[in-house]
């Protein structure tokens, strides 16, 4: 191989002065080697063309906070706060739900907290109000609320707390369309949570329910083998008194048959 | 009507988001794609992308305009990859596919190609991506800098600090290499022209 590497590099990617392309055009004119070497590497670079990265949705944007610069938090922390956020609020509130059964929804007449088994109600706020007014429809099955106001501003607080720490730390974000959760979608994953928290307890009322059901039946038909043990014997004792009163008969008309003798 | 790149820097170091923004849009692609090609890792590729254009928009008051927003970008980039090659302490790896899609293939079939011919196409990039996986960090650079992101031997030689005969000789080596590599796992010029 001729020392003329760079050249033939050069020449491959067409950044070669004139005189220097001329040069080596003339050499590869009469080096067989050199020329089957250019020949190689256009063909390596041919199959270098086939090697195509992914194409993720990428979507990155910068979201502008405070100007203090973000804290030395890892990478994945730092740019996902509305992760963390949503995670904590969704096992405080999957917790509190655990507890008290509450239902949350937001909407534009604001935070609506219910509690009890009366969560298959779909009313909306403003139904609510409407009810209150015109007369509330009620569960009359459903047991007195069982959330304290106190635990829940409690309850408030601690999100507000995380929410506001979380704001701090990430002063400013990089998100992705995929890394950033809107709004509506944070809300409908904790809506998700809390019904699967209440799906939960229902289920295992069921249970409850069904294992009552069982010890009834269990019960019921202990019951019956014991009447139908009390009918037998009776029923034997009431055979007893018929053979005893056929016997007695039957002595009766023997000493009846004597006497007429 | 688009605006160039120093036009929407100076926009940005006046505080402009929605310019900078916009210089986001137009390079996270060919950025993702530079780190992709060096790590090899999907994920790994995105975090680092995320991370250079966030250094970037913190650091971008004092981008004087010297070399050109993309040349700088490229560099944080490459010191981004660098940095986690060294902490992770590992070589690039070739991500290959659990299997090849024909489905999805037939959908990125040329209309005068047939699905066996885009099926050896793929399986031909998946070959180019182990035998570059096999280069020094220094020659796989090189060759991806020139090849998959047109920079000139002096652009290159600029962003490595090195001198521009350095570059050149790194891109004979690693060409050659890749070149062998594929050779020794059948693939020829022949292959493409079948």
């Amino acid at each position: 191989m001729c020392e003329s590497k760079e050249l033939i590099v050069g020449f491959l990617y067409d950044e070669l002065t004139s005189g220097e392309r001329k040069e080596l055009q003339a050499h590869l004119a009469a080096c067989s080697e050199c020329s089957v070497e250019l020949e190689g590497l256009r063909s390596t670079r041919t199959h270098l063309a086939l090697w195509s990265p992914p194409l993720p949705d990428l979507g990155f944007r910068v979201i502008s906070g405070s100007s203090a610069p973000a804290p030395a938090l890892p990478r994945r922390t730092r740019l996902a706060p509305i992760f963390a956020f949503a995670a904590a609020a969704v096992v405080v509130l999957a917790a509190a739900a655990a507890i008290a059964n509450v239902e949350i929804r937001y909407g534009s007449e604001g935070l609506l907290v219910r509690t009890g088994w009366a969560g298959q109600s779909p009313l909306a706020p403003a139904q609510a109000q409407g009810n209150a007014s015109g007369g509330e429809v009620r569960n009359v099955n459903a047991p007195a609320p069982a959330t304290d106001p106190a635990a829940l501003a409690e309850l408030d607080r601690r999100l507000r707390t995380i929410e506001v720490s979380m704001t701090r730390e990430s002063s400013v974000q990089l998100a992705s369309s995929q890394a950033r959760m809107p709004d509506a979608e944070l809300l409908r994953q904790v809506r998700q949570m809390l019904s699967d928290a209440q799906s939960q307890q229902k289920t295992a009322f069921a249970h409850q329910i069904l294992q009552v059901v069982r010890d009834v039946q269990q019960q019921h038909a202990s019951d019956i083998a014991l009447v139908q043990q009390g009918l037998d014997q009776y029923q034997g004792m009431t055979n007893a008194e018929i053979a005893q009163s056929r016997d007695m008969f039957n002595q009766w008309i023997r000493a009846a048959a004597r006497q007429e003798k | 009507m688009p605006s160039s790149d120093e036009e929407l820097v100076t926009l940005s170091q006046g505080g402009d988001l929605d310019s900078f923004n916009q210089l986001v849009l137009r390079w996270e692609r060919p950025i993702y794609a530079l780190a992709y090609r060096v790590i090899g890792r999907e994920e790994e590729a995105r975090d680092v992308a995320q991370e250079t254009f966030l250094r970037a928009f913190r650091a971008i008051k004092g981008f004087k305009g010297q070399a050109k927003f993309s040349s700088w970008l490229y560099r944080i980039t490459l010191n981004l990859c660098r940095d986690w090659i060294r902490k992770e302490r590992r070589a690039p790896v070739s991500q290959a596919p659990e299997g090849i899609d024909i489905i999805e293939l037939a959908g990125e079939a040329t209309p005068s190609e047939s699905i066996e011919d885009l099926v050896g196409r793929k399986q031909l990039g998946l070959a180019v991506s182990k035998a570059m996986a096999l280069l020094p960090e220094e020659q796989r650079t090189a060759i991806i800098l020139k090849e998959y992101h047109g920079l000139t031997f002096q652009e290159i030689a600029d962003l490595l600090d090195c001198p521009l005969s350095t570059v050149k000789t790194r891109l004979y080596q690693g060409l050659t290499v890749v070149r062998k590599q594929l050779e020794s796992a059948g693939v020829d010029g022949a292959a493409l022209r079948r």
